[in-house]
């Protein structure tokens, strides 16, 4: 996936000039693409091959998440290429029907969605890998998962701070739990996370899987907090 | 996907120990009971290869070059 990409989803810090610049090279690359298949059917011309998959399973989130209907239009030897590969029985089989994106999204458009609304009483969690001994499931996203987590723990302690003067202070806390791919069993995962135990700290009983994109779901779960006992950068 | 259209019969597993693979990460292919492959574009490409009929890394070496190129493009 193109970096732009991860930016929509609310990966890394929010950086407009770095995403304007990503979504630049993704056009780039699809006009260098669209150039060479002029005229093909396919990337090896008459048969589907394993670059058309390559190339193909690239373009997917672009043309998902991108690629809108006044650029698909200025570029019609991908496009028509790209309706192709959809077509195909057995990316139908693995992806399903895709559907290509109206409007282009922009930087954290499909981050959390509780993000836009802050509420006073509520603190919105960002991507956090949430337990210390979960961070293997997470692979090579530890460093961004751990940056994000360090933010959302500033932001908490800062909410927090406002606080002090309530007895009992208590927030609730959503945590967004994104897996690398979709061989993560998120059944477990949840099980995991709600067996660890603080004093002053329940979790919601119930939790709930949200898609994200191609197959793979979030993980919501949701967690009570009383701030003088537990603060939310322990967990 | 690849082996859907080569016609083979590969199972993903994805519970077990990665530390067959050379990189010590998924995913790897284990065609015979040891014997593996690691690193995904190797398996992909050892799968097509597997039916040679259903044209997957195109009809000759000029074809296959090209097939190359994208992919490492993408």
């Amino acid at each position: 996936m193109h970096p732009a990409n991860f930016a929509i989803f609310g990966y890394g810090r929010p950086d407009p000039t770095k995403f304007a610049n990503d979504v630049k090279g993704m056009k780039e690359m699809a006009k260098v693409i669209d150039h060479y298949l002029k005229g093909k059917h396919w990337i090896s011309g008459e048969s589907f091959s394993l670059g058309d998959i390559f190339v193909g399973c690239y373009m997917l989130s672009a043309f998902q998440l991108v690629f809108d209907a006044g650029f698909r239009k200025a570029m019609p030897n991908l496009t028509s290429w790209f309706e192709r590969f959809c077509q195909e029985p057995t990316i139908i089989k693995r992806f399903g029907h895709i559907k290509s994106c109206k409007k282009a999204m922009k930087a954290g458009a499909a981050g959390p969605p509780g993000n836009a609304k802050p509420t006073p009483k509520k603190e919105e969690a960002k991507p956090v890998a949430a337990v210390d001994d979960d961070l293997d499931l997470f692979g090579d996203d530890n460093e961004e998962d751990a940056a994000a987590a360090k933010a959302v723990g500033e932001k908490a302690k800062a909410a927090k701070d406002k606080k002090k003067k309530v007895v009992i202070a208590q927030s609730l806390v959503l945590f967004e739990v994104k897996p690398l791919d979709d061989t993560t069993n998120l059944d477990d995962l949840a099980k995991r996370i709600l067996g660890i135990k603080m004093d002053g700290l329940y979790w919601k009983t119930e939790y709930k899987k949200e898609p994200v994109a191609f197959g793979i779901f979030k993980l919501i779960i949701g967690v009570t907090v009383e701030d003088d006992k537990v603060s939310v950068d322990a967990l | 996907m690849v082996a859907d259209i080569a016609g083979a019969d590969v199972e993903v597993v994805v519970s077990k120990e990665a530390s067959k693979s050379i990189s010590g990460r998924f995913p790897y292919l284990e065609i015979t009971d040891g014997v593996i492959i690691s690193e995904a574009e190797a398996i992909v490409k050892h799968i097509a290869r597997m039916n040679n009929s259903a044209g997957l890394l195109g009809k000759n070496p000029f074809d296959h070059a090209k097939i190359n190129e994208w992919i490492a493009w993408s």
